[in-house]
C-alpha cells in the first residue's frame, strides 16, 4: 500500500519534484504546446499523490488569481465540490435523493492555506461545506495579481456522478479548491446543487501526478513529462493553457488508439473489454472535431482525449473537461448496433470544447446555453455523419434520428421555459429546460432563418465570445443582429416563456380552408392549398389570431391543406394535424388496413395454430 | 419410419384433405377480419384524412411514433379511446385463438389419424409407402359410423372431422390454458436466465444461448404438438397421460421428430423472409390489392406448413 505523503512534509520534495518534471519537459514534450490565446486568469500549479488503495489524494496548490475586474477584491471564494459527497445532509445530496453511501464518502478538507510569503489565512466553509471564503490580507486591486498556497487532502468517493473511483479505475474531476468567477461586483460561486455544472475563469493549469508504476493517466492538456522513480512510483506531468478547468484519469488497463484529424490528436484511452468500441468513437470523434472546427471554429488545441470508463463506473461516463471528455458504453455492442448512443455521448461531450470550454457559460445560471448549444450542434453533426433520418437508429426501415428523440422529450413535457438556474427546475424539467427543448427550438430557428443564416449566427456567436462568458442576451444581440431580425417569437415565447404550439388545419372545404392555432406561441408559417386539378397555393400565416380561413371562390374544388408543410417548426406539438383531405386518403388507408390484417392473421397463427 | 418420410407423408395428407386447409385459412381469415374492423374504423376516423398516414402507411414512421406516444402518455382521454380500440383486438386475438385452435385441433388431428387407420386396413398406397402398419390403434371411442372402412375412408367427411372437433374440446382447452402458463414460465425462466448469464460471463455466450434457447423452443414445440397428436391416436382426453406419452415418444424418436420439424420450420422461414425481405418492402402502398394477395398467400402457405408438421406427426405417432 502506497502511504500518503502529507503535504507539509513532501513541500520540498514536491517542489524539487517539480521543477525537475519542468525541466524534463523541455526534452519530453510529445507534442507542441499552442500559443497561449487568452491572458490567464485563474491559474494553478497542483502537485498531487494519489493513493490507490485508500483512493486518497494529498496534494500541495498553488493560485494566481488575476484581477482583470474594475474592483479592488477582499477575499477569494474556492469551490471545494467534493464535499458534496461527505453526507446526506449537502445540498447536491438533497436534491438528488438516494446514492449517499456512508461507507463510500467523498470529501476535500484544506489543512493550510497561507500567502506565498508565508502569511497564514483562514479558509472559512460557506453554506454546506462546498464553498469555502479566504479573506486576503490587503484588497487585489485591479490590474494587480495575487498568488496563495493551499494543502489539501481529499478522499474520492466511488463514483456515481462524474468524479470518484470504480475498483482501480479512476476520473478525477471537480477535486481541487477552485477559484469562482468575480463579475458584477461579487464572486458568482453557488453551492454545488445536483443539476448544476461549472463555471470558471481561463487560466494555465500545471499538475504533476504521482501514482504507482503501471497506472495509465489521461489528462487535460498534454503530458509534459513523465519521471519514473525506480520505487515503484511514477510522476506525469501535465501542462495546459487557456482552459477553465483540470481533470484527470488513471487506470492500469488502459489502452490507447490514436487518430489524427486536421492535425490533432485524437487519443481515445479505452479499456481492454471495450476495444470493440475503438473505430466508432474514433469515427465519432474524428465527425465531430472536423465538423464543429468548420463549422464554429477551429479546435486550439493539440490534444483532444476520449476516456472510456468501466462498466461499473458509468456514473464517470458523458462528461466534458476541456481538451478532455468521457464516453459512455453501458448499452454493449448488441445495444450499440441499435442506437447510436455511443456515438450520440461521443459527439455531445465533445461538442463542449466549443460551448463550455472555449465559449465558457455560466452553467449554474443558465445551463440551457451550454448542454442546449452543445446538443443541438451534435444533432447537426450526427445527421452530417450519420445521415438526417437515421442518425440515430437505422435498422431496415425502422429510422430515428436524434432530433426526434429530442423532440419525443420535449412534447411529452413541453411547458417548460429554457432560461433558469439549474436548481430551479424540477423534477424532469431540467432535461427538457436545458437539452431537448432547447435542441428543438434552436432546430426550429434554423429551419425559419435558414441553415447559412444559423450557421453564420453561431459562427459569429462563437467568435465573438470565445474564451468569454456570454450569456442569453449576448446571444440575443448576435441573432438579431446577423439574421437582420426581431426574434422575440424564439427568445420571449421559449427562452425565457413556457409558450407551446400546435398548428392545425380543421376544415377543408370546396372553396375554403380553415387553420387554427392552439398554445399561446405565435411563430409566422405557411399554409399550402391543394387543388383538385393538383394545382397549388402558398398562403404566408403569422398565425396571430387563433383561426384563419382562407377562400377560394373562382378556383376548381380544394383537395388538401397543409399549414407548415416543409415542418419547419420542430416545436409544433403534433405534426399529424397539419394536413387534412377533403375524402379519406384510401390507398394509405388499405395499406394499413391489410398489414393490420395480417398481423392478426400472424398472431392467430402462432398462437392457436390458425 | 424417419423425419423426412414422414414429411412427406405428412405433405401428401394436407394435399388430400385440402377442405381442411380451407377450414382453417377461412376461420383465420374471418376471425381476424372481424377482430380488424373496430381498428381499422378507428384508422379511418382518426387519421384517415390526414396526409400524415401517407407516412405511417410507408414504414414506421418516428415523428409519427413519437408524437402518438407523447399523445399517448399526455392525453388521457386518447389514452382511454387507444385503449379500448387495441385491447379489443387483443384480448379478441388471445380469445379467438384459443377456443378455435381448442375447438379445430380434435377435428384436424382425427382426420389425419383416421387416414393412417383406414391405409392400415386397406393397405399403402403408392403415394404412402411409409404409411403406418397393421399395429395401429383403432379408433377407440368413436362412434362405427366414423370409422375407416369403406370405399369413403379417404374423403374428407364432415361429419368425422366435427365430432373429433366435440371430442376432444374441453381436453385441449384446459391443455391450452396450462400451455400458455408453462411456456410463459419457461420463457421467463430461461430468457431470465440466459440474459443473467451474457451479462456475467460475456457477450460471446450469446452464440452459444441463442442457439441452446431455439433448440428448447422447438422442443417445447413439439411436446406441445405431440401432446394433442398422442390424445387423439390414443382416444385418451386425459392431457396429463397424453403429455406423458408425448415425452416419451419425443425423447425416444429425437432423429425422426428433428427429420420432421427440421424441414417443416425450414419451410415456415423460408416463407417469412421472403415476405418480409422479398416482397414486403418492393410493393409500393397503392398496390395495396396485390399487397392483400400476396400477404394471403403468405399465411395460407404458413397454415399449410404447420398442418404438414400436424399430419406428419400423426404418421410418425402412428408407427
Amino acid at each position: 500500500m502506497q502511504p500518503p505523503t502529507h503535504p507539509h512534509t513532501s513541500h520540498a520534495l514536491a517542489t524539487l519534484l517539480l521543477a525537475s518534471c519542468f525541466l524534463a519537459s523541455f526534452f519530453l514534450l510529445p507534442l507542441p504546446v499552442h500559443a497561449s490565446l487568452t491572458p490567464p486568469i485563474a491559474s494553478y500549479t497542483i502537485n498531487v499523490t494519489l493513493d490507490v488503495e485508500a483512493k486518497t489524494l494529498a496534494a500541495h496548490e498553488i493560485v494566481t488569481y488575476v484581477n482583470t475586474t474594475a474592483d479592488p477584491i477582499s477575499d477569494l471564494v474556492f469551490h471545494l465540490y467534493l464535499n458534496a459527497f461527505r453526507s446526506a445532509d449537502t445540498v447536491y445530496m438533497r436534491e438528488i435523493g438516494h446514492g449517499w453511501d456512508p461507507e463510500r464518502t467523498g470529501w476535500i478538507t484544506v489543512i493550510d492555506v497561507r500567502m506565498t510569503d508565508g502569511t497564514p489565512l483562514t479558509l472559512e466553509e460557506v453554506e454546506d461545506g462546498t464553498l469555502a471564503r479566504a479573506a486576503l490580507p490587503t484588497p487585489v486591486a485591479p490590474g494587480e495579481a495575487v498568488t496563495i498556497e493551499l494543502d489539501f487532502e481529499a478522499q474520492l468517493p466511488q463514483v456515481f456522478a462524474r468524479t470518484g473511483y470504480a475498483g482501480d479505475f479512476f476520473m478525477v474531476g471537480q477535486w481541487f479548491p477552485k477559484l469562482g468567477v468575480w463579475q458584477d461586483g461579487a464572486w458568482n460561486a453557488y453551492p454545488f446543487h445536483a443539476n448544476a455544472e461549472f463555471y470558471a475563469d481561463f487560466g494555465t493549469y500545471d499538475v504533476t501526478i504521482t501514482l504507482p508504476e503501471g497506472y495509465v493517466t489521461g489528462g487535460t492538456g498534454l503530458p509534459a513529462s513523465k519521471v519514473d522513480h525506480g520505487d515503484g512510483t511514477q510522476t506525469v506531468h501535465y501542462h495546459a493553457e487557456d482552459v477553465i478547468d483540470f481533470a484527470w484519469t488513471a487506470s492500469p488497463h488502459f489502452l490507447e488508439a490514436t487518430r489524427r484529424v486536421d492535425g490533432i490528436e485524437i487519443l481515445y484511452m479505452h479499456l481492454p473489454e471495450h476495444a470493440w468500441t475503438i473505430e466508432r468513437v474514433l469515427d465519432a470523434a474524428e465527425a465531430a472535431v472536423s465538423h464543429y472546427g468548420s463549422w464554429y471554429g477551429p479546435y486550439p488545441y493539440n490534444r483532444l482525449t476520449v476516456v472510456d470508463v468501466p462498466n461499473d463506473g458509468q456514473g464517470a461516463g458523458g462528461m466534458e473537461y476541456p481538451t478532455l471528455v468521457t464516453a459512455g458504453t453501458l448499452i454493449g455492442p448488441a445495444g450499440a448496433r441499435a442506437a447510436r448512443l455511443l456515438e450520440v455521448v461521443v459527439v455531445h461531450e465533445i461538442g463542449h470544447q466549443w460551448w463550455q470550454s472555449m465559449v465558457a457559460f455560466n452553467e449554474a445560471e443558465e445551463p440551457w446555453l451550454d448542454e442546449g448549444f452543445t446538443d443541438y450542434s451534435a444533432v447537426q453533426v450526427m445527421a452530417a455523419a450519420y445521415g438526417d433520418d437515421t442518425s440515430f437508429v437505422d435498422i431496415g426501415k425502422v429510422e430515428m434520428s436524434y432530433l426526434d428523440t429530442r423532440r419525443a422529450e420535449y412534447i411529452s413535457n413541453p411547458r417548460v421555459p429554457m432560461y433558469g438556474r439549474a436548481w430551479e427546475f424540477a423534477g424532469r424539467d431540467y432535461q427538457t429546460g436545458a437539452y431537448s427543448k432547447p435542441v428543438v427550438a434552436l432546430s426550429t430557428l434554423e429551419r425559419v432563418l435558414g441553415k447559412e443564416t444559423m450557421l453564420d449566427v453561431m459562427r459569429t456567436f462563437f467568435q465573438r465570445h470565445q474564451f468569454g462568458h456570454p450569456t442569453t442576451e449576448d446571444f440575443r444581440a448576435v441573432a438579431e443582429e446577423v439574421s437582420d431580425q426581431e426574434l422575440s417569437w424564439f427568445f420571449d415565447g421559449l427562452v425565457y416563456g413556457d409558450g407551446v404550439l400546435n398548428y392545425t388545419v380543421t376544415d377543408v372545404d370546396t372553396h375554403s380552408v380553415t387553420v387554427m392555432r392552439q398554445g399561446n406561441l405565435t411563430i409566422p408559417t405557411e399554409v399550402q392549398v391543394t387543388f383538385a386539378d393538383r394545382s397549388t397555393v402558398l398562403e404566408r400565416w403569422d398565425g396571430a389570431e387563433a383561426e384563419a380561413t382562407f377562400t377560394y371562390p373562382g378556383r376548381p374544388p380544394v383537395r388538401s391543406a397543409e399549414v407548415d408543410p416543409e415542418r419547419k417548426l420542430v416545436v409544433d406539438l403534433r405534426w399529424a394535424d397539419n394536413g387534412l383531405s377533403r375524402r379519406l386518403e384510401i390507398s394509405p388507408w388499405l395499406a394499413l388496413t391489410t398489414r393490420l390484417l395480417y398481423n392478426l392473421q400472424s398472431a392467430l397463427l402462432t398462437l392457436g395454430g390458425l | 419410419m424417419n423425419g423426412w418420410s414422414a414429411f412427406r407423408v405428412g405433405l401428401s395428407r394436407v394435399l388430400r384433405y385440402r377442405q381442411v386447409l380451407v377450414i382453417l385459412f377461412a376461420v383465420n381469415l374471418f376471425g381476424a377480419l372481424a377482430l380488424a374492423a373496430l381498428p381499422a374504423w378507428g384508422l379511418a376516423a382518426g387519421l384517415g384524412c390526414r396526409p400524415a398516414i401517407r407516412q405511417a402507411a410507408d414504414g414506421v414512421d418516428a415523428w409519427l411514433v413519437i408524437e402518438t406516444l407523447a399523445s399517448w402518455s399526455t392525453d388521457g382521454t386518447l389514452r382511454q379511446k387507444t385503449m379500448s380500440l387495441g385491447s379489443v383486438p387483443a384480448a379478441g386475438v388471445a380469445l379467438l385463438a384459443w377456443l378455435s385452435g381448442a375447438f379445430l385441433n380434435g377435428g384436424v388431428l382425427f382426420t389425419y389419424a383416421e387416414d393412417g387407420r383406414s391405409l392400415s386396413k386397406l393397405g399403402s398406397s403408392p403415394s404412402d409407402k411409409t404409411s403406418p402398419g397393421p399395429q395401429a390403434p383403432p379408433s377407440v371411442d368413436a362412434p362405427e359410423a366414423l370409422s375407416s372402412n369403406g370405399p369413403n375412408a379417404r374423403r374428407f367427411r364432415w361429419r368425422r372431422f366435427l365430432w373429433g372437433c366435440w371430442h376432444w374440446f374441453g381436453a385441449f382447452l384446459l391443455l391450452g390454458i396450462a400451455q400458455a402458463v408453462a411456456s410463459v414460465v419457461l420463457f421467463v425462466l430461461l430468457v431470465g436466465g440466459a440474459i443473467g448469464a451474457v451479462a456475467a460471463v460475456g457477450g460471446w455466450l450469446t452464440w452459444v444461448v441463442v442457439p441452446l434457447l431455439m433448440l428448447v423452443a422447438v422442443l417445447w414445440l413439439a411436446l406441445t404438438e405431440c401432446t394433442r397428436i398422442v390424445a387423439v391416436i390414443e382416444g385418451t382426453r386425459n392431457v396429463v397421460r397424453a403429455f406423458g406419452g408425448a415425452i416419451r415418444f419425443v425423447l425416444r424418436h429425437i432423429p425422426s421428430v428433428a427429420g420432421l420439424y427440421g424441414p417443416a420450420l425450414l419451410l415456415l422461414g423460408l416463407v417469412h423472409a421472403l415476405y418480409r425481405w422479398g416482397l414486403m418492402p418492393h410493393l409500393p402502398l397503392e398496390w395495396w390489392a396485390l399487397l392483400l394477395v400476396v400477404q394471403q398467400a403468405t399465411i395460407a402457405v404458413r397454415l399449410g406448413a404447420r398442418l404438414v408438421r400436424l399430419a406428419g406427426g400423426v404418421a410418425l405417432v402412428q408407427v
